[in-house]
């Protein structure tokens, strides 16, 4: 997962966990049954893992982009290096 | 956050944080409950003494009562269960306060409505009146209802009937 996935993960999970429980904790304070909290939470959860733990593709739209190689001090980079000697 | 297993902790604690601080805000939405919507006791009295006699040094009454009580002014959201519990007071030349457990019962907070309120006559007592010496004749005791709210979060509430407002009887001179 990508930096930007992580962090977009990480927020999904934040909004999602605390808006089924928030939701869940007002309805049960309304019929006094702290179940509904319990659950809508739970679901909050459960939605939660399945949409931000697995490396899902929108979680990998920014792929680290790596520096192109360096060449060492005789002017030929390392790969080139070891391409010529496997050859 | 770069492996599944970072992930599913992080995800898996933060819930449970969120469950932590939604318990604790139930609780404290409930204080001031328990004072303003209290158990009515509509009827505690003694139906039958059945005996009083001295078995090992000490003095021992049986007997049944009457119990009408409504309950469900006490049950919230945050209420697991009622422990509620009959007492006998009453004062003997040794100690100047006893205190007797007669009967209880636990009334959870899923149970149906007839199960809170308690209606019933001739209840024999569950643990007999047990003197400490042998002080009970001519005795006069008196019954109240007590009970325990035991919360799903928070501590356990001690409540009960004002002291004195119970019914009154007083056990015989002698032996029977």
């Amino acid at each position: 997962m990508d930096y930007q996935g992580q962090k977009l993960s990480e927020t999904l999970f934040y909004i999602i966990i605390v808006l089924f429980g928030a939701v869940g904790w007002v309805y049960g304070y309304v019929l006094q049954d702290f179940a509904y909290v319990f659950y809508s939470w739970g679901a909050g959860v459960a939605i939660s893992v399945a949409l931000c733990v697995p490396d899902w593709p929108i979680f990998n739209r920014h792929p680290v982009k790596w520096l192109e190689c360096v060449p060492d001090r005789d002017g030929v980079s390392e790969a080139e290096g070891e391409a010529k000697k496997t050859k | 956050m770069h492996t599944v297993w970072v992930r599913l902790n992080a995800v898996v604690f933060f819930g449970l944080t969120v469950l932590l601080v939604s318990s604790v805000l139930a609780a404290l939405s409930k204080i001031g409950h328990a004072s303003a919507h209290r158990p009515i006791v509509h009827k505690l009295d003694i139906s039958n003494l059945k005996s009083l006699k001295n078995h090992g040094g000490v003095d021992r009454a049986l007997l049944s009562f009457d119990l009408h009580a409504d309950m469900t002014p006490a049950f919230h959201w945050n209420i697991k269960q009622l422990f509620v519990y009959v007492v006998a007071t009453y004062k003997t030349p040794t100690n100047p306060k006893n205190q007797i457990v007669l009967w209880d019962r636990i009334i959870e907070a899923t149970d149906p409505l007839n199960k809170k309120i308690l209606d019933e006559k001739n209840v024999f007592v569950k643990y007999g009146l047990v003197d400490q010496g042998a002080e009970l004749r001519g005795t006069e005791v008196e019954l109240s209802l007590m009970w325990d709210h035991m919360p799903l979060t928070g501590v356990l509430d001690m409540d009960g009937q004002e002291a004195g407002t119970g019914s009154t009887f007083s056990l015989p001179e002698e032996y029977q």
